[in-house]
């Protein structure tokens, strides 16, 4: 992979002139990007759905993940297939169901219609943010409750026991225990559904209709469309360098936060 | 029992939480798989049983791309299980100078969006003037599945006693022998697992295969290029055919596991 990805580099520092490529050394198409405030918002739009999604996904799972790993014994491989059972079918088919349950004719609007719930049918269901944040949790999920999951399938029930027995309360229990167990898991939850998702293309692009447009899609028309192969790859720098970014500022505010320093210091 | 007692008190909450969490993962795929035997072209109305979509199904064309989804997927699996696995080993056993730099060529399609890991191979493809082909969607593929299969694999070889290799050294064995003869059959299940999780994801995968496939597609691409735009009633028949058969594949490598496991303890 280091191999595309340099001569990824190497494109991205090339010129297009006159529909070819010129191979002159330059920062132009980055001092191009940096000038500009459409690739600017888009890049913040594809990080604003990344960081949207991880939230959403994080809420839904640490609590399921808990309740896995605490509550049921026997039935936990069947639960588990539960959760993997969706990343059998390709995403690309996830988004088309999702499509025909949210679309303007889709079964959400029929049922709510009959039901009385609506006079007409909410034409925000299909082709708009809402759409494209319910199909990519649904895609994602999944990642988020199984990393949760295994770090808090090291949680020896004891530790909760001794700490009930001390008197203290279910909400300081679950920060002062479950939490702090819990943080590799989602640390690697986290990375493991905002970088995808903020580098998606095809869900924003199908759930979302122009309204999904984000840097992925402007990455996709340079190579497919407009054949300005440099500049795609420069655009395609610029996501992962503020992936890079945010993801960095994200593990060095984890890495200061008191429980999971007191934690790490337990450790050593 | 005693011991459950205290987080129990939370349970029922939690509990609807998890239902509800199932039930919003599978319904849609299993809404896709119903509305697959619906009479009526139109999505969403049902007006009646049939199998009339997936009759239409079995043309050629599309026989011949479940052929191409299989064969690339085989080669994927077969690749990327191999090197895999001796990723994994090496990482896990050795430490040597270049391990950094085995660790960021493994893992780093992981930390990259799946569409600049397509776009990348594109770029390195046309650079050293290789057109577009099954052969190159494998590629791509592999470069992604290649992380998972190494952290499965990797998850088995280090819960493993290495005494009993250098037990084996000792003894006089070959390392050659004494890695066929004591450590693959220890790893066994987790090079099945790896093999499996390969599949999967490399039957499933559309992005990668989008900007690296030539004329011959897979099923993902073929499916995105016949129901962008009009979404019929076939499409379902087909996810349901995908989805069915897949959960053949994995059923029959968990029993032929099983036969096996079985067989040695014999």
């Amino acid at each position: 992979m280091l191999g595309p990805l340099t001569i990824m580099v190497v494109y991205s520092l090339w010129r297009v002139e006159n529909f070819s490529v010129v191979q002159n050394v330059s920062f132009d198409n980055y001092a191009y990007l940096i000038g500009s405030p459409i690739y600017i918002w888009l890049t913040a739009k594809a990080l604003l759905y990344g960081a949207i999604v991880t939230i959403v996904t994080l809420i839904i799972s640490v609590p399921v993940a808990y309740f896995m790993a605490r509550h049921i014994g026997p039935r936990k491989g069947l639960v588990v297939t539960a959760i993997l059972l969706p990343l059998y079918t390709s995403e690309l088919i996830r988004y088309f169901a999702w499509r025909t349950i949210l679309g303007t004719e889709g079964m959400l609007n029929g049922a709510l219609l009959r039901l009385s719930v609506i006079s007409e049918p909410i034409e925000m269901l299909s082709f708009s943010p809402v759409a494209v944040i319910i199909s990519l949790v649904h895609v994602y999920l999944p990642f988020m409750i199984l990393a949760i999951w295994v770090a808090l399938e090291a949680l020896d029930p004891a530790l909760l026991d001794a700490a009930m027995d001390l008197g203290a309360r279910p909400i300081r229990m679950f920060g002062k225990i479950v939490l702090p167990l819990a943080m590799p898991g989602i640390i690697a939850g986290v990375l493991f559904v905002f970088i995808p998702v903020t580098g998606e293309f095809f869900g924003v692009n199908m759930m979302g209709g122009t309204t999904g447009f984000t840097i992925t899609n402007a990455i996709n028309d340079q190579f497919t469309s407009a054949f300005n192969w440099p500049l795609g790859s420069a655009l395609s720098y610029m996501l992962l360098l503020s992936i890079g970014v945010v993801v960095a500022v994200f593990l060095v505010i984890v890495s200061r936060l008191r429980m999971v320093r007191n934690y790490v210091g337990r450790e050593v | 029992m005693m011991r459950d007692r205290p987080a129990l008190r939370g349970s029922p909450f939690l509990a609807s939480i998890l239902v509800a969490v199932l039930i919003f993962l599978n319904a849609p795929v299993v809404v896709l798989m119903i509305f697959a035997f619906n009479n009526s072209p139109i999505a969403y109305t049902w007006t009646g049983f049939t199998l009339k979509w997936f009759q239409e199904l079995a043309s050629d064309r599309m026989l011949v791309t479940w052929g191409h989804s299989f064969i690339v997927s085989i080669c994927v699996v077969v690749v990327s299980t191999i090197v895999g696995t001796m990723a994994a080993y090496g990482l896990v056993r050795y430490s040597f100078r270049a391990k950094p730099l085995v660790l960021a060529l493994v893992f780093i399609p992981i930390i990259i969006p799946r569409m600049i890991v397509g776009l990348a191979v594109l770029l390195m493809l046309n650079y050293l003037g290789v057109p577009r082909s099954l052969f190159t969607v494998g590629l791509g593929q592999t470069f992604y599945v290649l992380p998972f299969v190494t952290i499965v694999v990797a998850s088995v070889i280090v819960t493993f006693d290495r005494r009993l290799e250098e037990a084996a050294l000792d003894l006089g064995a070959r390392p050659w022998t004494v890695f066929r003869r004591v450590t693959l059959p220890l790893i066994k299940n987790g090079v099945y697992a790896g093999a499996l999780v390969a599949f999967i994801l490399s039957f499933a995968e559309f992005t990668i295969s989008y900007f690296l496939s030539g004329t011959k597609q897979t099923l993902p691409t073929l499916i995105y290029s016949e129901f962008r735009f009009l979404i019929t009633p076939k499409i379902n028949a087909l996810s349901t055919t995908i989805v069915i058969i897949t959960v053949i594949f994995t059923i029959g490598a968990e029993l032929i596991r099983q036969r096996r496991a079985l067989g040695a303890q014999q």
